[in-house]
């Protein structure tokens, strides 16, 4: 097992756009188009991310970045100008969702379905193998979960959300926010204790921080 | 070592998950989307609401169509009632009179003939004269009468 530092929620647009969502949303209001293309720009993946994550419909998902969008526009002159916009879209995007009807006789199996696990540069391909495996299992136990546990993980690895904006998605307070994640985190660590093939178990861990650690240099120093 | 003060989740474990839950998600972290702003502005076109029409006419038009509904209803009651009421019948009357014929139940004609061509109102006459001839001759003792003196 690998050791990466948590992903920052990828905000695409925002590196060029400097003005913050409250200008934008201004701009926009006023009938500025390019304001709200750097909104949706900025928003986009994270509401495809998160409609995939429940769908599991790669195509409805676009569907719903397109829908969410819509009702964005539509409602952007209604919208005070201290609200947030991007709780504001998330509940709209998980809402729309939850209400999409599945199409028939297409099934999805899995989030990661679509996605190539191919090896990466050192890794051979057992190891690539096995890297698909555990998170294939990683994500049956993570579909297992409740629908308001599911969302609070899914919000908070998937999107890199804190507590504060979850909380006002998920509309509970932070508290509750924090009891259902913490729930979430120890079913899925019972869980997945029950692949002890497939290193989950704090030992391996404790070796891969090991193994990506640099080595410590033990400077001998003259004793006064 | 606990992660939180009430978890029973110890750090170990809670890191552990975390790597996994990253490790998971990672692919579809890498994920983009290909929807462009053109095409929410499409959207947006097509699906440009339509205005709402003004509430208090709605209401106004609403109690219109309440108020006809009631005056037919009222007016489809009073006929039924009204309708219970006796008519008086004109036909009968005509014929008591004795100017008309009822020629089936209500249409009236005049009568077609001269009261000795209608054997119904003659009858009558024939019969009381007979009655009359046999009465006089009881009282004159049975002597018959010549066949010629009665009509």
């Amino acid at each position: 097992m690998t050791l990466r530092p948590r992903p920052k929620s990828k905000l695409p647009g925002a590196d060029s756009e400097p003005r913050g969502d409250r200008e934008l949303v201004h701009a926009a209001r006023a009938g500025d188009t390019i304001a709200f293309d750097n909104l949706f720009y900025r928003y986009r993946d994270g509401i495809n991310r998160l409609a995939i994550s429940i769908t599991k419909d790669p195509s409805a998902a676009e569907e719903i970045v397109v829908d969410t969008f819509v009702r964005a526009h539509r409602a952007i002159a209604r919208l005070e100008p201290d609200d947030s916009l991007r709780p504001w879209l998330y509940r709209v995007a998980i809402n729309l969702s939850y209400n999409r009807q599945p199409r028939k006789g297409v099934t999805f199996s899995s989030l990661d379905d679509g996605v190539l696990d191919l090896p990466t540069e050192g890794e051979s391909p057992s190891e690539a193998a096995e890297r698909a495996e555990r998170r294939r299992v990683v994500l049956e136990c993570v579909e297992a979960l409740g629908p308001k546990h599911r969302i609070v993980v899914v919000l908070c690895y998937l999107n890199g959300l804190n507590l504060a904006e979850i909380a006002e998605i998920v509309e509970v307070p932070v508290g509750t926010v924090k009891s259902r994640l913490h729930y979430a985190l120890r079913t899925l660590r019972v869980r997945l204790s029950a692949h002890p093939g497939l290193d989950f178990e704090p030992a391996a861990l404790f070796a891969a921080i090991e193994r990506q650690m640099p080595p410590l240099k033990v400077h001998k120093g003259r004793a006064r | 070592m606990r992660l939180l003060s009430r978890s029973p989740l110890a750090l170990a474990d809670r890191l552990l998950v975390d790597a996994a839950l990253d490790e998971a998600f990672a692919p579809l972290q890498a994920r983009s989307s290909n929807v462009g702003a053109a095409r929410v502005r499409a959207a947006v076109r097509w699906t440009r609401a339509e205005p709402r029409p003004v509430r208090g006419v709605a209401f106004l038009a609403r109690v219109g169509e309440l108020s006809v509904a009631a005056v037919i209803s009222a007016f489809l009651f009073g006929a039924s009632i009204t309708s219970v009421s006796p008519v008086t019948d004109l036909t009968q009357d005509t014929v008591s009179t004795g100017v008309w014929m009822l020629n089936g139940r209500t249409a009236l004609q005049r009568p077609m003939s001269s009261r000795v061509a209608d054997s119904r109102l003659t009858a009558g006459d024939d019969a009381d004269n007979a009655a009359i001839v046999r009465r006089a001759a009881a009282r004159q003792d049975l002597e018959p009468l010549p066949t010629s003196s009665i009509r």
